[in-house]
């Protein structure tokens, strides 16, 4: 099969002969080089372009050619495409005349090199993190005067939508949330007895066990979890909605997306955090005394006297006060990201992403503050 | 006229989404650098058609051929095919994340690699210039393009490889009336000049009088009727008298018969 190619001749008269197939597939597009190296050299001479041998044309090949004759000698005048190139056949004619009709070429902005990037994309960074925690803010601000309106006017109130998040973010995670948390209780048991057990005193597991999942773990492995899980999910659900102009077609019809989608996330997640992180720390315990019974020697009877004489409720009590609040920050942090999603797939992506990461770290941060504040009251 | 060769060849196709069944014994044959409009009402399986002969839907049962390939039951792989062909999808299916002229180079990128940078530009310039777009559109991303803007990049990037065979689902909805005529014309000349088969869904009635040779007609889960416009308003079912029959029907015929006359 051959493939496209040409021949010149230069001189005071140039031609140009094309010869085979000048199409896409047949490789046209590797004669690109040498013909603009060719145009260069004949700049501004009147060029003739011999199309006799010229087996089939595309729109590229006829790009191409009515580029070369345009930039050397500058022949085709308006109304006169054709100047210039001889033994055309009419095929070829229309394709060439839609071709200089159309030669555009859209140039895509050069970029800057990698070290500036990297300088202007911390300068931004730094930039974004201030405005993002004041946006984050005004977010939590309207969050909550809306739902200040939705308790003094309960017809704007979704029932059916609070119970819908609760069961997708709260009852469907029990499974992997319970497990977690008794693996955990089951690990900080075994481990904390083999060092206390130097000391003698391996019973002081269940101690270690019943405060370190009712202070910490039981809530916190919780709020990772769900914010892994459904602060995910919010963000990419609102995201995508967003992509869909479906958040305008509400503001449309006068549903504010406040009440339909923010809201009812929020009451989910306010409800369903506690009665996960409860039920974490119940399996958390269980683990530990498994543990003790199997490996320890205590027996669950001992387990949980300890557990009701010294641990106590205090310990509970300080563990769940910090789940609503995990859950409420999860949950703003997942709305909030997904109502910022704008224009492209990929930066919805990018919004899941910082909702995983910004909510992780809230919960975080909280829980130190949390600790210090406890540590002040005495706790 | 001589027997043409077939590009597309459709048999027995069945369709089904749980217990609903689009198409059933479907048969639809698609001739070499024809223009074929595809007719039917709102649901009847016109873009289920489309996704299903180019192999993005995977049908119950039948056979489906495209340029000698066998598309389903599954032969041919997806590569051999979308070279040589281009689809422009109901709602534009632009990737949001390039810029215009990304989107119109991608396909040119995949498939033929050896193509420089500056070409690369020039060949996705022109396809949007011929495709009714000014300058300036091509570093624009396409969420800030109007919807019929969209539209038209999506058909740059359709016609990118100079495909042989060229699916269009809706290409005028969305369009002003100058750049839907200015479309039809683009893919008369697009027929004539490169030997393209085109299949276009459409329910502009201008375009189906001028550009498409024949008209296939999907109603009650087949093709109804598949000939030329004068055999299809001939034809004495309900919906196809009603479909040319009502006011906009007559609207567009007249035009095109006066038109043709002046
Ligand atoms: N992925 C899917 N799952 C279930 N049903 C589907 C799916 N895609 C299409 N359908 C059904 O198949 C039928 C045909 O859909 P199709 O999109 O082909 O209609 P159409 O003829 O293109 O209509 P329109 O002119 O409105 O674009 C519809 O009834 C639709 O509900
Ligand atoms: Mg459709």
């Amino acid at each position: 099969m051959t493939s496209a190619s040409f021949e010149v001749v230069k001189g005071d008269h140039p031609r140009l002969s094309a010869h085979g197939p000048w199409t896409i597939a047949d490789g046209v597009a590797a004669l690109d080089s040498k013909i603009r190296a060719f145009a260069q050299t004949t700049l501004d001479k009147k060029l003739t372009i011999d199309m006799a041998g010229v087996e089939a044309l595309d729109t590229v090949g006829a790009m191409i050619l009515q580029r070369t004759m345009q930039a050397c000698g500058g022949r085709t005048q308006e109304g006169q495409p054709l100047a210039g190139f001889v033994n055309v056949t009419d095929h070829h004619e229309t394709l060439l005349e839609q071709a200089a009709g159309n030669l555009i070429s859209c140039e895509v902005p050069q970029r800057p090199n990698s070290a500036l990037i990297v300088l202007e994309r911390v300068g931004r960074a730094t930039d974004d993190i201030a405005e993002e925690v004041l946006n984050i803010l005004s977010f939590v601000g309207q969050v909550v005067s809306r739902i200040g309106e939705n308790i003094r006017h309960p017809g704007h109130f979704r029932p059916t939508a609070v119970v819908h998040h609760m069961e997708t973010a709260g009852l469907n995670a029990l499974f992997i949330v319970g497990l977690m948390s008794f693996l955990i209780g089951a690990v900080v048991a075994f481990m904390g007895a083999t060092v206390l057990a130097e000391f003698g005193a391996e019973v002081f597991a269940v101690e270690l066990v019943g405060i370190s999942v009712l202070r910490e773990f039981g809530v916190l492995l919780t709020a990772i979890l769900i914010a892994g899980r459904s602060g995910s999910a919010f963000t990419a659900a609102i995201g995508s909605m967003k992509l869909r102009e479906e958040i305008d077609a509400m503001r449309a019809m006068g549903i504010d997306p406040m009440d339909a989608l923010v809201v009812p996330r929020v009451i989910a997640l306010l409800l369903a955090v506690p009665c996960l992180a409860f039920i974490a720390s119940v399996l958390g315990l269980m683990g530990g005394g498994v543990v003790c019974a199997l490996a320890l020697d205590i027996p669950p009877a001992l387990f949980m006297a300890r557990t009701q004489d010294i641990i106590v409720i205090d310990n509970f009590v300080v563990g769940m006060v910090k789940a609503p609040v995990f859950g409420f920050a999860i949950a703003v942090i997942g709305c909030y990201q997904g109502m910022m999603v704008e224009a492209s797939a990929e930066e919805l992506g990018r919004r899941t992403t910082i909702s995983v990461v910004q909510s992780l770290f809230l919960v975080i941060l909280a829980d130190a503050l949390f600790a210090i504040l406890f540590m002040e009251l005495d706790y | 006229m001589a027997e043409q060769k077939n590009v597309i060849e459709v048999r027995d196709l069945k369709n089904q989404f749980g217990k609903q069944v689009v198409h059933d014994d479907l048969d639809l044959d698609v001739r070499e650098r024809e223009i074929l409009g595809v007719v039917g009402g709102s649901g009847t399986g016109k873009s289920v058609l489309l996704r299903s002969i180019v192999g993005l839907q995977t049908p119950k049962d039948g056979q489906i051929h495209v340029l000698g390939r066998q598309i389903f039951p599954r032969k041919a792989t997806a590569r051999e095919i979308n070279e040589d062909i281009g689809i422009l999808f109901q709602d534009g299916a632009l990737f949001s994340s390039m810029t215009v002229s990304e989107n119109v180079m991608a396909p040119l990128r995949e498939h033929h690699p050896e193509i420089g940078d500056q070409l690369a530009q020039e060949i996705a310039g022109m396809k949007l210039s011929l495709s009714g777009l000014s300058e300036g559109v091509g570093g624009k991303m396409p969420s800030e393009l109007s919807g019929g803007m969209r539209k038209r990049v999506a058909l740059a990037r359709a016609m990118a490889l100079d495909p042989r065979i060229l699916f269009l689902d809706e290409p005028t909805a969305g369009l002003d009336p100058i750049g839907a005529a200015r479309f039809d014309e683009l893919i008369i000349s697009l027929k004539e000049n490169l030997g393209l088969t085109i299949f276009m869904v459409t329910h502009d009635l201008d375009s189906l009088n001028r550009a498409c040779d024949r008209v296939a007609v999907l109603a009650e889960k087949k093709v109804i009727v598949n000939a030329s416009l004068d055999e299809v308003r001939r034809s004495n079912h309900p919906w196809i008298g009603e479909y040319f029959g009502g006011p906009r029907g007559r609207a567009a015929a007249g035009a095109n018969l006066a038109s043709g006359a002046a």
